[in-house]
């Protein structure tokens, strides 16, 4: 079952790499946090029931649904325009996404290993390299932080493979996720809004030599 | 019995919160003045402590010693010069910028020192993830369009560098696992470093690495830091250009610890010196290009970073030249930075253009500037001189003369595009026609001494290093020389 879940979040990664709304992407991004709150359900099970609760509290209510409904608000109150703009054509990022899963899988195939399920290396690493790439090739501000969300779950998933052993480490990883998304967005989203207007990263480009 | 370390962070985390929620201008000096007082506590407690491990993650090694020992230096200075760069800016809300400029500098400094001290990796990476934000606050502090932009492109580069070491710490967590071990402090991984795999330390070290060189200054995640350091408030920017790069050297170096103890060293050691070659590179390309006095330096950081990450990869005596490199720089450049803020008192700009004949408004510092000149081009006396020398040799005692004469013709066009902007500003009249400040501003007499008194330790601890400190270093260096 976990696997099919790990599937189904790199399937989420090639439909973002062809998508041109806005709003899909948020979808996808909510989807993929419901995706992840029931892998953990089903990976964590040694993890005790405190840290289980705030994991499943933070995948659920923050990554599938406080995120997704501020970045709407965003979205909304600057009036972003709604088509994503990504810079290069979706049948090249498409091709790209396909690569990046590929040569993970390749990688996964040259090691051997006793505690690690192997899909979530690849799905981990999959979302990873694509999230840095629809980073590099999207303009938007706004879409940036929907990327870095995308990469923020790849590294989640890998924590998840880890965490009967690691709960350290899946804890950081929470904090991370809830400390930099309410950073990133309550606190900067709306500031960088009101002075670019759209939420365009064209207008955040004074700054080079 | 609670201990020490313990009670500083709490301490400081109470005095940093006091400081947000304060408005008042003598309480926040007071609450200033106390933290200041806790720093110097807490390092005068690690010197005395030296070798000791408190709870559990945190331990007063040569490295946490040396580089906190630079740090609280470099705090104090700052919050001095923070004193009079708060009275003199016009700001409206002077009481909640002020607040929360002070809380910021005050938790910045915490989360660094609690950085350096860290032996474990995870725990090292929740700090190092707290100077971020605390970091990105100060750079936030004028709400201009220029420090918006720089703000967000240093929490969103931090912020994905800091998802690339987390995910390099899971894979050194999978690395103990696999053979049957758990606990990333650097006492567990090296305990078990010869068992581990190479595939997993190789991956963790490139992730773990490739994070940190946004902290570090260099490729490739070197260009917010740039932006961060011109658009910070200049005690804040000199802080960025020191210790907090030192935080991001601590990071790795706890790492590269590890890893020199397997089998993936060479591995390593050839992915920093191509690194620190590429870095040393881009400073170039940018340096004889920049217009901007602060970027002109935020480069030099970028170069000088190279050059250590030269002698780590080199070895032997070029890991302890790399070090002392890094305390150099660190009180060198942060002096530099502190001292733009009096030049942009009174050429109200920080463009080359706008800028000339410096030394008609101020003999002093005109002669800060050709010293700090010196000092950051390390051309003697600078204490630079000594260890970029001493970097030098330990690539030629490798072998490594490619690398050597690549670093040798790169360094020298840095060295002549500093000099030529430095002495334009000194010497020359400016090309530009911004508007020049009525009266020159005068230099504060203890803005001055801070400045000389970094300037002073970077020849001294460089030209005659002390034993205690030379102690320190060799402690340091020992992390990867006695394997």
């Amino acid at each position: 079952m976990t696997d099919i879940l790990l599937i189904l979040f790199s399937i989420t990664l090639f439909y973002f790499a062809i998508a041109n709304r806005l709003m899909t992407y948020v979808n996808i991004v909510a989807l993929q946090g419901v995706i992840i709150c029931a892998i953990a359900i089903l990976s964590l099970r040694e993890m005790n029931i405190i840290n289980l609760a705030t994991i499943l509290l933070e995948t659920l209510i923050v990554k599938a649904i406080a995120m997704p409904a501020f970045i709407r608000h965003v979205i909304l109150k600057n009036k972003i325009t709604r088509e994503a703009e990504p810079s290069v054509p979706n049948y090249v990022s498409l091709v790209i996404t396909t690569t990046i899963v590929i040569v993970t899988f390749l990688i996964s195939q040259s090691f051997e290993t006793k505690i690690l399920n192997k899909t979530f290396f690849v799905t981990a690493l999959s979302g990873i390299f694509s999230g840095l790439y629809f980073i590099a090739t999207r303009r938007k501000v706004i879409t940036h932080v929907i990327c870095y969300v995308i990469v923020e779950n790849g590294a989640f998933i890998l924590s998840m493979a880890m965490g009967n052993e690691m709960p350290l480490m899946v804890n950081l990883g929470v904090i991370l996720d809830v400390l930099v998304n309410v950073f990133l967005l309550a606190l900067f989203i709306n500031k960088v809004g009101d002075v670019t207007g759209d939420g365009d990263i064209a207008h955040l480009n004074k700054l080079k030599d | 019995m609670i201990q020490p370390i313990l009670i500083y962070l709490f301490a400081a985390l109470l005095l940093s919160g006091l400081q947000f929620v304060n408005r008042r201008r003598a309480a926040s000096n007071m609450l200033t003045t106390l933290f200041l007082a806790l720093q110097w506590l807490l390092t005068a407690h690690a010197v005395s402590a030296i070798g000791t491990t408190e709870a559990y993650f945190f331990r007063y090694d040569g490295l946490a010693v040396l580089m906190t020992c630079v740090l609280t230096i470099i705090a104090t200075a700052a919050s001095a010069h923070s004193s009079h760069y708060l009275t003199s800016a016009d700001m409206k809300n002077e009481g909640v910028m002020r607040a929360q400029y002070n809380g910021a500098m005050q938790l910045l400094t915490m989360a660094l020192t609690m950085a350096y001290l860290s032996i474990h990796l995870a725990m090292t990476w929740v700090f190092i993830e707290i100077t971020t934000l605390s970091a990105s606050a100060l750079i936030f502090y004028r709400r201009n369009a220029g420090s918006i932009e720089a703000t967000w492109k240093y929490v969103f580069a931090c912020s994905i560098s800091l998802v690339l070491v987390y995910v390099g710490i899971l894979f050194m967590g999978i690395a103990m696992g696999e053979v049957g071990a758990s606990g990333l402090s650097v006492d567990e991984l090296s305990a078990h470093a010869a068992q581990l795999d190479t595939f997993w330390i190789k991956l963790a070290f490139i992730f773990i690495f490739v994070g940190y060189t946004a902290k570090m200054s260099l490729v490739p995640m070197f260009t917010a830091g740039i932006d961060a350091k011109d658009k910070a408030p200049t005690p804040a920017a000199a802080m960025l250009s020191s210790v907090v790069m030192n935080a991001g050297f601590v990071g790795f170096y706890r790492m590269y610890g590890v890893v020199a103890q397997t089998d993936a060293k060479v591995w390593a050691d050839w992915v920093v010196l191509v690194t620190g070659l590429v870095s040393i590179f881009i400073a170039a390309v940018y340096l004889v290009r920049v217009k901007n006095v602060k970027r002109l330096f935020a480069y030099s950081s970028v170069e000088h970073m190279g050059v250590v990450m030269l002698g780590i990869a080199a070895g032997g005596i070029g890991i302890y030249a790399a070090i002392l490199h890094l305390v150099l720089h660190a009180l060198a450049k942060s002096a530099v930075f502190m001292h733009i803020g009096h030049l942009y008192r009174i050429f109200g700009t920080k463009e080359f253009a706008g800028m000339g004949q410096y030394i008609k408004f101020s003999n002093t510092g005109t002669f800060i500037i050709i010293i700090a000149t010196l000092c950051i081009t390390a051309m003697p006396p600078s204490g630079l001189f000594v260890t970029e020398f001493t970097v030098f040799k330990s690539l030629i005692d490798s072998h490594l003369w490619l690398p050597l004469v690549v670093a040798l013709v790169l360094l020298t066009v840095i060295v002549w595009a500093i000099a030529r902007d430095m002495f334009s500003l000194v010497f020359l009249p400016d090309t530009g026609s911004e508007i020049r400040r009525a009266e020159p501003a005068r230099m504060p007499w203890y803005e001055m001494v801070f400045q000389f008194i970094l300037l002073a330790l970077s020849i001294w601890l460089g030209m005659c290093t002390p034993e205690c400190v030379a102690n320190l270093i060799g402690d340091a260096a020992n992390i990867v020389l006695t394997i």
